[in-house]
């Protein structure tokens, strides 16, 4: 039987006075109770949502909201399990009680004579599409899809879901465009 | 005066000069090296050593009134005290008391001033705390410690010249107590360690599985069924070191006697037998030879890859090893015993003492951070500076542990392994700092020392690690 626990660093080296306030620190600043800590230092006063969405990255976004409880059972049943490289976030409720929503659906604008060409060259479904696009990573370039507009279902992984969750239908379009075509891009 | 290398063993202990191309061998008045056994007489604090000790240790043991310590070695870093009339001997007192026997036959051969400065080797994994007792006992001699080498890395070093067209050497040093593996890398004049492990009580284990052996033959002989708890605590000793002269005369013997004048209440005599003796000696064999292989897959390496092994060392001789070895297809004409076991070690360090500051670090050692990536403590290529540093830490998470983790990074081939964890309380996320200070030292070994600046020096965290491969610089002038 191999282990399937191991210790994990927590420290980072610093070397200012005020290192909290360093891009370095704060982009490994993990776990929800630290996130809200170093919010409260970094932006006194401020409405929390704001605070989340101008200061962390994508992943302390979904660090501060998966560490919500659960309404039944009262325990934190979803976190991050590393696989690999990756860290995805799973369903992992204590009791057996709660069940898992693996996926979350959201809907979003994309253009269709660019998606029809990701498809032809990915030979896939528009789901699975979206989860390889988006599993390469992504950011906000602000750029929105133009041309021809097709709403798109897609299919989100609790951890993309999470990261996500903080942008609207619009922003989330202009995230999937920008990703869509660097996958392209990539993919000749 | 040349230059001095010191084997400090389990068994016995040999310091070699090299001066030029002279060499000199130092230990009893028989040629061979010195026993390390120490006997105290508890009436007067008289010190009896050498091979007189040896040779009277067990009717001295029987008749009273002495404290003999066979083997100091193995209890180096114990708190273990031996009482004479006039005063109380530490490990590191009577560990001086071997050496200054060695330097004082060093002395009647010809040395005016004795042994006054010295390489030392040590086995694999010696604790650091067993170093310090060491350099200590050489001081109480009056031998300053220039450096430390690991044993089977030494033993390789009194070989350089006849081995410098290999490439990669492994060096199998299996003496009374420890066993000790090296695989090094041969670049030009430098060699580098690329991996070491050792067994440390490879030899001892295995004397006391072939005394339980005997044991029952001398039961079955005199149709009796005592159990081995049962028979007094001074057989059992004389039992161990019968079985262990047994188990290097079957190297040129079928089959040897073993006598005991005393053993639970009678005398007892009955014959060992290499077919009988194999049964308990041979998984220690099987293990030390899994090790060899280990050590070598640790490095980075196949054995296919591995150009010569040296076998080294009193175990070594052992005929079962010698049988196995060479029907194991994967050592085939790899192997090579060493010409003089007995001294080659000593040379080896004699060898380096003449070099100073010949050696530096063969890897980086970094503390992991929480991204994963690495903060380099030691790089690889520097040369041993004894100089603390320190550097400031922050914790990422709310927690109240700082997770300090220091691991030697993927290089020369090898992998990369953790040899460093541990937990430094604090205050928490934002409320405080960790100090870290960490150093080379000069018994080799890397010390890290951690505290909250909250909570102060007094919760400092102390580790150590002693297993730290080198690379060796030797001049052509030198290595002989």
């Amino acid at each position: 039987m191999r282990a399937n626990v191991g210790r994990r660093s927590n420290v980072v080296v610093v070397s200012e006075e005020r290192y909290w306030d360093t891009p370095s620190f704060r982009s490994n600043v993990r776990g929800r109770s630290a996130l809200l800590k170093w919010l409260q230092k970094k932006a006194p006063g401020s409405r929390l949502t704001d605070a989340v969405y101008n200061y962390l990255s994508p992943r302390q976004r979904a660090d501060v909201a998966w560490e919500t409880r659960c309404e039944v059972c009262g325990a934190r049943p979803e976190g991050p399990v590393r696989k690999g490289q990756t860290v995805e976030i799973e369903f992992r409720c204590p009791r057996g009680t709660c069940s898992a929503l693996h996926h979350t659906a959201r809907t979003l604008l994309v253009n269709l004579r660019l998606l029809n060409r990701a498809l032809r060259r990915a030979g896939t479904d528009p789901s699975s599409l979206a989860q390889r696009v988006l599993g390469r990573g992504f950011s906000d370039s602000g750029r929105r899809p133009s041309g021809p507009l097709v709403p798109l279902t897609i299919r989100l992984t609790k951890s993309q879901y999470l990261a996500l969750r903080h942008h609207n239908d619009a922003e989330l379009a202009a995230i999937f465009y920008a990703a869509l075509l660097s996958w392209m891009k990539d993919h000749g | 005066m040349g230059h001095f290398g010191i084997d400090f063993g389990a068994t016995n202990t040999s310091a070699v000069e090299v001066d030029g191309r002279a060499v000199q061998r130092y230990g009893d008045e028989l040629g061979k090296p010195l026993p390390s056994v120490i006997i105290l007489k508890q009436a007067t604090d008289e010190v009896i050593g050498g091979r007189s000790a040896w040779n009277r240790r067990h009717e001295l043991q029987q008749l009273g009134g002495f404290e003999v310590v066979g083997s100091i070695k193995r209890c180096l870093e114990s708190d273990r005290h031996w009482v004479t009339a006039g005063r109380s001997w530490t490990p590191r007192d009577i560990a001086a008391e071997v050496l200054k026997q060695l330097s004082v036959r060093a002395q009647q051969r010809g040395v005016r001033a004795g042994i006054r400065k010295a390489t030392f080797s040590i086995p694999v994994g010696l604790s650091a705390r067993a170093r310090r007792v060491l350099r200590e006992a050489a001081e109480l001699a009056g031998i300053e410690v220039s450096s430390f080498v690991v044993e089977s890395t030494a033993a390789f070093v009194r070989y350089f010249t006849d081995l410098r067209n290999s490439r990669h050497v492994a060096v199998f040093d299996w003496g009374g107590g420890t066993l000790d593996v090296s695989v090094l890398r041969i670049e030009g004049l430098t060699i580098f360690e690329l991996a070491k492990e050792g067994m440390p009580d490879a030899g001892d284990l295995m004397d006391q599985e072939l005394s339980l052996l005997v044991h029952k033959l001398i039961m079955d002989a005199r149709g009796d069924s005592l159990a081995i708890e049962e028979v007094p605590t001074i057989d059992r000793d004389q039992l161990i070191i019968r079985s262990e002269m047994a188990k290097c005369a079957l190297s040129a013997e079928e089959q040897v006697p073993i006598g005991l004048e005393h053993y639970a209440g009678r005398s007892a005599h009955v014959d060992l037998t290499r077919i009988r003796a194999a049964g308990v000696l041979g998984p220690f064999v099987d293990r030390a030879i899994n090790l060899l292989a280990s050590t070598v897959a640790q490095a980075g390496l196949s054995i296919d890859s591995i150009d010569d092994i040296i076998v080294i060392g009193g175990s070594s001789q052992l005929w079962l090893l010698n049988e196995r070895l060479a029907a194991d297809s994967r050592f085939t004409g790899r192997y090579r015993l060493a010409a003089s076991p007995e001294w080659d070690v000593a040379h080896g360090a004699a060898i380096l003492e003449q070099i100073p500051g010949n050696y530096e670090l063969a890897e980086t050692l970094g503390l992991q951070l929480c991204d994963g990536t690495h903060f380099e403590l030691v790089r690889r290529g520097q040369a041993l500076d004894t100089t603390p540093r320190s550097l400031s830490l922050a914790l990422v998470e709310d927690a109240r542990e700082a997770n300090l983790i220091i691991d030697r990074l993927a290089d020369l081939g090898t992998a990369q392994t953790n040899v460093l964890h541990f937990s430094v309380p604090t205050l928490g996320f934002l409320d405080d700092e960790i100090r870290v200070r960490h150093e080379l030292t000069r018994d080799l070994t890397f010390r890290v020392s951690a505290h909250s600046r909250s909570l102060g020096p007094e919760r400092t965290e102390i580790r150590e690690f002693g297993n730290l491969r080198f690379g060796y610089h030797l001049g052509n002038g030198h290595a002989r």
